[in-house]
C-alpha cells in the first residue's frame, strides 16, 4: 500500500534521514517516535508528497510520489500538524474545498463517514477563527479523509484535543484499518500509539522497529 | 479544475468579507489625505488659500477717459484671470492697504491718458502692501510686463514720429500714429491669437487638475490594501502543501490572490469612479472600465508580491507604504517629473505609479493607447510572476 525505499534528506548540510526503509500494508497502521527534531514530520511530509526527498522513492497504492503530484494525492489523506484551513470562512465552505465543491459527498460523509465520526456537523455554519484548537484538529482531519485515500497519514493528530476526541479519533483509525487502509502516525502519547499494529522509533536518521505495547519508560530508552 | 474554482470562489469570498475593513479604511484615508491638504495650504499660505489678486485701482472721478482705459487692461486675459480691481479713491486705497485687503494699488493721476498722447508720459504709482507675499509678487510681474508691453508699442510710435519730423512731414504725424496704432493693435491681436492656444504645462497633455486627480487616485488604489493586511498575508505551510497536492500550484494562488485583492481594490475605487463620471470630471466609457479594471490587477499585483515579499502583518504594511510613497514620489506623482533629476527622470516612466499614471490618463484623454495598455499588463504580468516566484520559494 504505502512504500518507502531508501529515503535520504538533508537540511543544510545536516542528513535528517539516512536511507528510510518502510512498508505499510493494508490494515496496518505503524507508529513513529523519536524525540524532538529527529526528522518525523520530515519523514511523513516526504511520505505524504508534500516535501521531495533528496533520494530514493515512495510510491502508495501504485503512484510514485513526485511524478504526478495530483494523482499522488488522490491516494493519500495527510493531516499535517499545523491545521490547514482558511480561517475566515465557515466549516462549511472548509469542508466544500476539499470536497471539490461536492456537497453531495460532504454530506454523506456528515451523515456516516469520517466527518460524523468527528463531529463536524454541529459546527458546519461556525466559522473557523470561532472554533477551539481541539474543533480545528478535527475539522482538518476530516478535511485530509475527504478524499477517502486508502492511505492516511496523521501528523500529532492528538495534540490540543479532548480526552473524549482522541478516542473518538482511535475508534475511527480501527475502523479505517478495518475497512483496509494503511495509516502511518506521529505520536509522544502512548494511549494514541495503542491503536498501532508496529512501532518505529527515529534515531539518528534511521528508522527501527521496536515492540509495541510498550511502556512510556521503555520507550524513552529507545531514544537515548 | 472543480477544485481550483472551488478555490477561486472561496478566496474570492474571504476578499467580500474584508469589504466593511476597506471602506473603513478608505474612508479614514481620505480624511487623513483631506487634513493633510488643509494643512500643508495653510502651512505655505499662511492660513489663506491662494485666491484672485484682490487690488484697488484710484482713478481721479471725472476722468472717464482713464477709467475706460483701466477696465480695458481688467479686461486683458491675463489680468482678468488673476486680479479683481477694485475702484475706489486714494485714501480708502491706502487704508485697505495697510488692512491688507489689498494686495496692491494703482494710483492714476490726473489726465493720465491725455498726457500719454501729447507725450507727456505721467506715470502711474503701483504700491505694494507690507505682507504682499506671493500675490503681491504676482501683481508685481503683471505690471512690470504690462509697463514692458506699453513702452515697446510706444516706442514704434515715436520712433516714427522722429523719423517723419527728419523728413519734413511734420504735417502727417497724427495719421501716421493713427495708422500705426490701428496696425500695431490688429497686428498683435491676430498674433495673440495663434500663441493663445499653445499651454505648456509640467503636467504633459493633461490639466495639473487633472494630473494630481489621477496621481492621487493611484496612491490611494496601492494604500487601500493597508486595512486588509490580514487577507494579504501568505498562506500557511500546510494549506499551500495540501493545495500543491491537490493541483493547485504557487502561479494559481498568487493569480487567485490578485484577483481577490483586484476585487476589493475595484470596490474601494468604484464610488470614486462613479463619482467622477456624475460630476462630469471623466466620461463614462469603455476605456474608462478597462482601464480602472486592469489599474485595480497591477495594483493589486504589486501590493501581493510586496506581502509576500515581507512575509508578516506589519512588515507588509510598512514595506508597502514606504515602497508606494517612495516610487510614487520617483515616479513624478507627487512634483510632475520634469521637476525631478535627470537621471531619475529617465527612470520615472518604468515605477509602477507612472505606469498606471499613464494609463489612467487614457480615461481623461479617451483615446486609446496600446502601448500604455501594453505597459499595464505588463505590470500585472510581471507582478504576478513575482509572485508565483515568491510562492514557490516559500514552499
Amino acid at each position: 500500500m504505502l512504500v518507502a525505499k531508501g529515503i535520504y534528506k538533508c537540511y543544510h548540510r545536516k542528513e535528517v534521514l539516512k536511507g528510510i526503509d518502510l512498508t505499510v500494508k493494508p490494515g496496518e497502521c505503524v507508529g513513529i517516535i523519536g524525540s524532538n527534531g529527529c526528522g518525523k514530520t520530515t519523514l511523513l511530509s516526504i511520505l505524504a508528497g508534500t516535501l521531495k526527498a533528496d533520494r530514493g522513492q515512495v510510491m502508495a497504492a501504485g503512484n510514485e510520489a513526485g511524478n504526478n503530484p495530483k494523482l499522488y494525492g488522490t491516494a493519500v489523506a495527510y493531516v499535517p500538524q499545523e491545521n490547514p484551513l482558511i480561517e475566515e470562512l465557515t466549516v462549511r465552505d472548509n469542508l466544500l474545498l476539499w470536497y471539490k465543491g461536492s456537497r453531495k459527498a460532504m454530506e454523506q460523509d456528515l451523515r456516516e463517514g469520517a466527518a460524523a465520526v468527528l463531529g463536524i456537523g454541529p459546527m458546519l455554519g461556525r466559522t473557523v477563527d470561532q472554533l477551539s484548537g481541539g474543533m480545528k484538529k478535527r475539522l482538518s482531519i476530516a478535511c485530509a479523509l475527504s478524499n477517502h485515500g486508502p492511505v492516511l497519514i496523521l501528523d500529532e493528530p492528538g495534540a490540543a484535543l479532548d480526552m473524549e476526541c482522541k478516542a473518538d479519533i482511535r475508534c475511527y483509525l480501527r475502523e479505517y484499518m478495518a475497512k483496509g487502509g494503511a495509516v502511518v502516525l506521529t505520536s509522544h502519547e502512548t494511549a494514541e500509539l495503542s491503536v498501532c499494529t508496529r512501532m518505529c522509533v527515529l534515531k539518528d536518521g534511521r528508522l527501527e522497529d521496536v515492540e509495541t505495547g510498550l511502556s512510556e519508560e521503555q520507550l524513552i530508552g529507545y531514544f537515548k | 479544475m472543480w477544485m481550483h474554482l472551488v478555490y477561486l470562489k472561496l478566496e474570492l469570498k474571504r476578499a467580500c468579507k474584508r469589504l466593511p475593513h476597506l471602506y473603513a479604511g478608505a474612508i479614514i484615508l481620505l480624511a487623513m489625505a483631506g487634513v493633510i491638504a488643509l494643512l500643508s495650504s495653510r502651512m505655505l499660505y499662511d492660513g489663506q488659500v491662494v485666491g484672485r489678486v484682490a487690488v484697488g485701482v484710484s482713478v481721479p472721478k471725472e476722468d472717464t477717459l482713464a477709467r475706460q482705459v483701466v477696465k480695458m487692461i481688467s479686461s486683458l486675459e491675463s489680468v482678468g484671470s488673476v486680479c479683481d480691481f477694485k475702484y475706489m479713491d486714494r485714501a480708502s486705497c491706502m487704508e485697505e492697504l495697510q488692512k491688507g485687503n489689498l494686495y496692491g494699488v494703482l494710483d492714476v493721476p490726473e489726465g493720465f491718458v491725455q498726457d500719454i498722447m501729447n507725450g507727456t508720459n505721467t506715470p502711474v504709482s503701483v504700491w505694494f502692501g507690507p505682507h504682499a507675499g506671493v500675490e503681491g509678487r504676482l501683481f508685481q510681474e503683471l505690471t512690470d510686463a504690462g509697463a514692458l508691453t506699453l513702452s515697446a508699442s510706444q516706442a514704434g510710435i515715436y520712433a516714427g514720429n522722429e523719423l517723419y519730423q527728419i523728413l519734413g512731414f511734420s504735417e502727417d504725424v497724427g495719421q501716421m500714429e493713427w495708422d500705426l496704432n490701428k496696425r500695431y493693435m490688429d497686428y498683435s491681436l491676430q498674433r495673440t491669437g495663434y500663441f493663445r492656444h499653445l499651454k505648456v504645462q509640467a503636467t504633459g497633455d493633461i490639466s495639473p487638475m487633472e494630473f494630481y486627480g489621477i496621481s492621487a487616485y493611484v496612491l490611494f488604489l496601492f494604500l487601500t490594501a493597508i486595512p486588509v493586511s490580514s487577507y494579504l498575508m501568505p498562506s500557511g505551510k500546510a494549506m499551500r502543501q495540501k493545495l500543491a497536492l491537490a493541483g493547485i500550484g504557487g502561479g494559481y494562488r498568487a493569480a487567485v490572490k490578485i484577483a481577490g485583492m483586484g476585487l476589493l481594490m475595484a470596490a474601494a475605487t468604484l464610488p470614486l469612479g462613479l463619482a467622477a463620471v456624475l460630476g462630469r470630471m471623466v466620461k463614462g466609457s469603455l476605456i474608462l472600465v478597462v482601464v480602472w479594471l486592469l489599474s485595480c490587477s497591477a495594483a493589486a499585483g504589486m501590493v501581493v508580491f510586496l506581502y509576500q515579499l515581507a512575509g508578516t502583518f506589519l512588515g507588509g504594511m510598512m514595506l508597502l507604504f514606504f515602497t508606494v510613497t517612495g516610487q510614487h514620489f520617483l515616479a513624478g506623482g507627487f512634483l510632475p517629473f520634469v521637476f525631478l533629476p535627470k537621471t531619475i527622470q529617465k527612470a520615472a516612466p518604468y515605477f509602477p505609479s507612472s505606469i498606471l499614471m499613464d494609463s489612467l490618463k487614457m480615461a481623461v484623454s479617451m483615446e486609446w493607447n496600446w502601448h500604455k495598455l501594453a505597459a499595464c499588463a505588463g505590470l500585472l504580468g510581471a507582478t504576478w510572476l513575482l509572485c508565483t516566484a515568491a510562492e514557490v520559494r516559500r514552499r
